[in-house]
C-alpha cells in the first residue's frame, strides 16, 4: 500500500499494522511540532520537550502495533506524551531543592502595562510572563489550558485524551483561567488592552 | 435578576461559548445569560482578556523529532550520499575533462571535430545538443560493456570445479556448495575452540594461584592488622576511662 500524504490518520495507522512502516513517518511528521509545542508548554523546558517528545514517539512506534483505534491517534499520542510529562515533572519535584533562607526569586512586575514604542520587547515580557503564570498552575489545569489554547483540542477531545468527562474539562479549563488572570495580575499584567498592538489576536 | 447559584451552574456553558465549543445549545444558554447578569458578563469579558494574553506566548523554534524507524533509514540516506559525493567528484573530474579541457588543449575527444566552441580564453564549450549526443554513445557503450560481463561472467570458474557455466548453477549444485562450505566452516569453528579451550585452561590455572598468592598475603596482613587494632582499641579505652571505671 502506497503511503498517501492525504490519508487520514487513522488509515495511517492501519497501515502500519499491515505492515507499511513508512506509515509512521507521515504520523511523525504530522504530530511532532503539536507535541512537541504541548510537551514544552507543560514542562516549561526546552531540553526536556525534545527529549519527552522523542521518548513519545518511540513509544508510540513501539506500541502502535497493539493500538486498538478505539481512540484517534492524536488523543493516543497526546496522552503518551503527557503522561512522560507527569513522569518527568514527578522525577524534578524529587530533586529541586529549595533553600529556606532565600524566598523563591520572584519576576519583577512590569513597570508600564500600556502600549509603548517598544512592542515587540514588552511583547516577550508579556510572554515571559504567562510562561511563568501557567507553570504556577497545577499539573491538571495547566494541560487542559495547553491543550485547549494552544494545541486547539475540543472539548471532546481533551476529554478522550485526559479519559475524563467534558463538564471536568470544562471546570478545569475556567479555573485555570481564573488562576491565570490572578497570576498575571500579580505580575502586571492586568487587561488585555497590556498588550502591544502587534500581538493582539 | 438571576441568582448566583445559577451562575455556578452556568460556568460550564460561559466556558462553552468562551471557547466555541460543545452544545450550541450550551452555547446559546450561556448567551442567555450573560445578557441578563452583570457579574458573569464582566467575567466573560475578564476571561476572554485572559485569553487574548495567552495568545502572546509563542513557541520556540526547534529541531524536527527523528522518526525512530527513520535512524536506520538516515544512516542508509548517509552512505548514499557520500557514495554520490564520491561519485560526483568522479563525475566531475571526468567531465571537466570531457567537456572543459584546459586552455588551448585538444578538442573533446567524445564529440566530433568542429562541434565544440572555444571561448577567448581558449577553453572548450559544447552545447546541450552535443552532451546529449555524448551521454547517447556512453550509454550505448554501457550496455555493451554489461552485455560483454554478462558473457564473461557465463564462463567465469569457480573454485572447486562446482560449476564451469551458468547452466551448472542449478539449486542442488549450490546447496552441495553451501554444504561443503559449511562443513569447511565448522571444523575452522572446531580447531579454534579447542584451542581457545587449552588458552582459556592455561590463562585459568594461572589466575587461580595468583588469586591464592594473593588471598594469602591479604590474610597475613589483616591478621597483622586486627592485632595491631585491637591493641590500640585496648589501649584507648584505658586512656580514656573514667578514674572511677578503671
Amino acid at each position: 500500500m502506497p503511503i498517501d500524504l492525504r490519508m487520514s490518520d487513522e488509515q495511517l495507522v492501519e497501515a502500519f499494522q499491515a505492515g507499511h512502516v513508512a506509515a509512521y513517518d507521515e504520523l511523525v511528521s504530522r504530530w511532532q511540532g503539536k507535541i512537541r509545542g504541548a510537551v514544552w508548554r507543560v514542562l516549561g523546558s526546552t531540553e526536556d520537550a525534545a527529549d519527552v517528545t522523542q521518548e513519545a514517539f518511540l513509544r508510540a512506534f513501539r506500541g502502535l502495533k497493539a493500538f486498538k483505534r478505539e481512540a484517534k491517534f492524536s488523543s493516543w499520542i497526546y496522552q503518551i506524551a503527557l503522561n512522560l510529562c507527569r513522569d518527568s515533572l514527578r522525577r524534578k519535584k524529587g530533586k529541586t531543592y529549595v533553600s529556606l533562607d532565600e524566598p523563591e526569586p520572584k519576576i519583577p512586575p512590569l513597570v508600564s502595562v500600556g502600549p509603548s514604542p517598544l512592542e515587540s520587547a514588552e511583547g516577550n515580557q508579556i510572554a515571559e510572563r504567562v510562561r511563568h503564570a501557567i507553570q504556577q498552575l497545577s499539573e491538571d489545569q495547566r494541560e487542559v489550558i495547553v491543550l485547549k489554547e494552544y494545541e486547539g483540542l475540543t472539548f471532546a477531545e481533551i476529554a478522550e485524551t485526559l479519559g475524563l468527562p467534558t463538564s471536568t474539562v470544562k471546570t478545569r479549563l475556567y479555573r485555570g483561567l481564573v488562576e491565570m488572570k490572578q497570576h498575571l495580575a500579580r505580575d502586571g499584567v492586568t487587561r488585555a488592552s497590556s498588550l502591544p498592538d502587534s500581538t493582539r489576536s | 435578576m438571576t441568582s448566583n447559584l445559577n451562575c455556578e451552574a452556568l460556568r460550564d456553558d460561559l466556558i462553552a461559548l468562551l471557547y466555541e465549543d460543545g452544545h450550541p445549545e450550551e452555547r446559546s444558554r450561556a448567551r442567555d445569560h450573560v445578557a441578563q447578569c452583570v457579574s458573569c458578563r464582566a467575567e466573560y469579558a475578564e476571561l476572554k482578556g485572559v485569553r487574548k494574553v495567552l495568545g502572546v506566548w509563542s513557541l520556540p523554534v526547534a529541531e524536527p523529532v527523528r522518526s525512530p524507524r527513520s535512524a536506520y533509514r538516515w544512516a542508509t540516506w548517509g552512505l548514499a550520499a557520500a557514495a554520490g559525493l564520491i561519485l560526483g567528484i568522479g563525475v566531475a573530474v571526468v567531465g571537466r575533462n570531457t567537456l572543459f579541457p584546459p586552455a588551448g588543449g585538444v578538442p573533446v575527444a567524445s564529440v566530433e571535430a568542429g562541434r565544440t566552441r572555444p571561448d577567448s580564453t581558449g577553453r572548450q564549450f559544447v552545447s546541450y545538443d552535443d552532451v546529449a549526443t555524448l551521454l547517447a554513445k556512453q550509454e550505448s557503450r554501457h550496455q555493451e560493456e554489461i552485455a560483454e560481463l554478462r558473457r564473461s561472467l557465463q564462463q567465469v570458474s569457480v573454485p572447486n570445479g562446482a560449476f564451469k557455466t551458468a547452466s551448472d548453477a542449478s539449486p542442488t549444485a549450490i546447496e552441495r556448495l553451501l554444504r561443503a562450505s559449511e562443513d569447511r566452516q565448522a571444523r575452522l569453528i572446531e580447531a579454534r575452540l579447542v584451542g581457545l579451550r587449552t588458552e582459556s585452561d592455561l590463562q585459568r590455572q594461572y589466575d587461580m594461584a595468583q588469586i591464592a598468592a594473593g588471598l594469602a598475603y591479604i590474610d597475613s596482613r589483616t591478621g597483622a592488622d586486627a592485632a595491631r587494632t585491637s591493641e590500640l582499641m585496648k589501649n584507648l579505652v584505658r586512656v580514656t576511662a573514667k578514674p572511677q571505671d578503671r
